[in-house]
């Protein structure tokens, strides 16, 4: 089994597919050459007719691919940076999620958004912001995010082979970590949670570069506190299964996310856990998310990103 | 308009206050500059206005203690408004408070009763826990965070029910919240003072026999003085006299300097019932300008602010600007007792003497019987040196020895 890299791991989910499926083909933007790693190589091996360069123009990028899935074709679009996906946003969000409702469950719109996202780079606003929160607001659309490079590459398989739209950033500050990847055709199902640590006083949910964060805390507090670590994997579907048992055994839970604290992902599960789960709480549920303000650049950033100090912060507070 | 109700920071130290009562009824139209809850901060009770007039929506009940800036209430400017909020959110005071409209509640007993019926706060988890083991949560314990009963606590009120009731009744502990009440105030304020001051005690016994013996010339004609003046006025006294011989003693570090007060008003250390049965309560209301006054006049005003400090109704001017601390235990302690008492900052001193006691004493050769007054003092060695406390000490010694010398 070979280590690779996330991003080695997404390249190979997209030559896999490539090769296996002639209805597939990626377009972005620099993506021939690469700002990302994860596209190299790839127009050598299937050519400028299944790895398209556009202009910086997201509009007409995107729908290239939409039409294409309109057409029978399996699409990845590659935003380059997430907070790009926003200038085509209405397309992207509301008429891609409401497609196949909006035509009698007739056409199913096979396509996937892609995208780097995330804080660390100190890259401010546009170039640091997640995405997954705003699109898991709509309905119709799958969204997932890997956190290793096993789940990049299986995770990447699956959305390109789901009749659904589905949106998968990846997080830079996870674009070198290294992994055992299997040379197999596998797929990570869409949906599934990850319980990556066995605990009984305090849940973590926490995804990609937080799962580390938090995994890392969880080492730290080892007999203080007995700290569950899960990974959601998926937003939508959320495997709220996974989390509830969980909770029925830990009663406490801490959600870390890099996405806004207003009307985001944490605050979906902080609700439906209160609906589904509320008898199994013996604490108030807390976040751990980005305050409502822009991502700052440089070391500001540092400020308002979810980190290791705050995730401890929290263990420590919702076990008092 | 809707306005926001803050706790507001009534003195610069103030960080929280509780509420101790509201004193109109929620829903209730209420008019700019009208007394709308009372706040119980660092011992002192205000009554707090209404910043505008309108309609009042609470938000937190009596008992809750919160830091400043918190939202308590919210004041509408039509019952509109006010009714919307209702809606939104409901206040957090029991279901039998007052309903809207109704007269306002300025009963003295409104507090206690609210306190008594309030909402017991349990997680999810500890109520359903409870209710499978039929226990009632208004006897659990809660050990959880702003008083929450949590999992934790059921499951320990479980343990203590199987374990009998032989078991429950030989280990009754009894819990004395600190969180909020003056126990919690006193505690803090007593290791400040032990962290941050440079405190040195000393005690020495003082010969009054003399002083009971003008002091009974007092008593001789209470009627006409219209007090029966007390030894605790005559010490007030000769700590003033001695605290002009020796300024230093009367001071206050403020910053970076040591300012030596112009007048001296004296801390009288008041012991009070607590807020049970088991503890106890500690104000320290003050009598200004002490240097001004003499024996009657500090007797009278001494017992007229022990009134108002058994009766709650201390006022921020009374409890504030003392500059030396008087702490008694003549009385409750047993004859002769010293001590170490810590000192009341930001005071630099604190004289606190105690029950006196009868010795055999050699004068002019022969031995005679004196009754002998302890005193014990402490001072802060970071304002003051032993060399001007000793004077101190010395000084108020011979005024109280030499009860003449007070005619000075």
């Amino acid at each position: 089994m070979a280590e690779l890299t996330l991003v080695e791991a997404i390249n190979r989910a997209y030559a896999e597919e490539l090769r296996r499926d002639d209805s597939v083909f990626l377009v972005g933007q620099d993506i021939r050459g690469g700002i990302f790693p994860h596209t190299m190589g790839l127009v050598q091996e299937f050519g400028p007719e299944r790895i398209v360069d556009t202009p910086i123009a997201e509009s007409g990028m995107y729908g290239v691919a939409f039409g294409a899935a309109q057409e029978g074709f399996r699409p990845v679009v590659d935003f380059m940076f997430g907070g790009f996906s926003y200038v085509t946003f209405a397309e992207a969000s509301v008429t891609t999620g409401q497609y196949y409702f909006l035509h009698g469950s007739q056409h199913p719109l096979p396509l996937v958004i892609t995208a780097a996202v995330g804080t660390g780079m100190r890259l401010a606003n546009d170039h640091a912001m997640s995405i997954h929160g705003t699109f898991a607001h709509h309905p119709g659309i799958k969204v997932a995010m890997p956190s290793t490079p096993y789940d990049a590459k299986g995770m990447m398989k699956a959305a390109i082979r789901d009749n659904n739209p589905v949106v998968i950033p990846w997080h830079m500050g996870l674009m070198q970590e290294r992994g055992e990847v299997p040379e197999d055709d596998y797929i990570v199902p869409l949906g599934k949670a990850a319980v990556k640590r066995q605990g009984s006083d305090v849940t973590i949910l926490a995804n990609s570069v937080q799962l580390k964060h938090a995994l890392a805390v969880a080492a730290k507090l080892e007999g203080e506190f007995d700290v569950e670590v899960i990974d959601p994997r998926s937003f939508v579907p959320f495997d709220m299964e996974t989390l509830l048992t969980s909770l029925a055994k830990t009663s406490r839970l801490v959600i870390v996310d890099e996405d806004w604290e207003s009307g985001g992902f944490a605050a979906t599960v902080s609700a439906r856990v209160m609906e589904q789960g509320f008898d199994l709480l013996d604490a108030p549920v807390i976040r751990v998310t980005l305050p409502n303000l822009p991502v700052p650049g440089g070391y500001m950033e540092e400020y308002i990103a979810p980190n290791p100090a705050k995730i401890e912060a929290a263990i420590r507070q919702v076990c008092a | 308009m809707i306005t926001d109700y803050v706790m507001p920071k009534l003195a610069m130290a103030m960080n929280e206050g509780t509420i101790n009562e509201w004193l109109v009824a929620d829903g209730s139209h209420i008019n700019k500059g009208s007394p709308v809850m009372v706040v119980e901060t660092e011992k002192v009770s205000y009554d707090v206005e209404a910043p505008v007039s309108g309609f009042l929506h609470i938000i937190l009940p009596v008992g809750e203690t919160v830091p400043v800036e918190t939202l308590v209430a919210k004041i509408t400017d039509t019952e509109e408004e006010w009714q919307s909020l209702q809606g939104a959110t409901a206040p957090a005071s029991d279901e039998k408070s007052t309903p809207a409209g109704a007269a306002p509640v300025v009963s003295a007993a409104a507090p206690a009763a609210a306190l008594t019926t309030a909402r017991i706060k349990a997680s999810p988890l500890a109520r359903k826990l409870a209710a499978e083991a039929g226990l009632d949560l208004a006897s659990v314990p809660a050990t959880g965070p702003g008083g929450r009963i949590v999992k934790r606590d059921v499951l320990a009120a479980k343990n203590q029910v199987t374990a009998g009731p032989a078991a429950a009744a030989s280990a009754q502990s009894i819990r004395v919240p600190m969180k909020g009440t003056m126990r919690g105030t006193i505690a803090r304020r007593m290791m400040e003072s032990l962290q941050t001051a440079a405190q040195l005690s000393a005690s020495w016994e003082t010969d009054i026999t003399r002083l009971l013996k003008v002091r009974q010339k007092f008593l001789a004609i209470e009627d006409q003085l219209g007090t029966r003046v007390s030894i605790n006025a005559f010490i007030a006294r000769a700590m003033a006299l001695a605290l002009k011989q020796v300024p230093i003693a009367n001071a206050s570090i403020e910053g970076d300097d040591i300012v030596l007060h112009a007048s001296v008003n004296i801390g009288v250390a008041i012991a009070l019932p607590g807020n049970t049965e088991i503890d106890t309560r500690l104000v320290v209301p003050v009598l200004h300008n002490v240097e001004q006054l003499g024996v009657v006049e500090i007797d009278k005003r001494i017992k007229a602010i022990i009134a108002r400090a058994r009766e709650g109704a201390l006022t921020a001017q009374e409890m504030n600007g003392a500059t030396v601390t008087l702490s008694s235990t003549a009385g409750i302690a047993p004859a002769g007792l010293t001590s170490t008492p810590v000192l009341n900052l930001p005071n630099a001193l604190l004289v606190g003497p105690s029950t006196p006691i009868e010795r055999p004493l050699v004068r002019k050769g022969k031995i005679v019987v004196r009754t002998m007054l302890p005193i014990s003092a402490t001072f802060d060695h970071r304002i003051l040196d032993g060399e001007p406390f000793s004077r101190f000490a010395r000084a108020l010694h011979d005024l109280l020895e030499t009860p003449e010398l007070m005619l000075a």
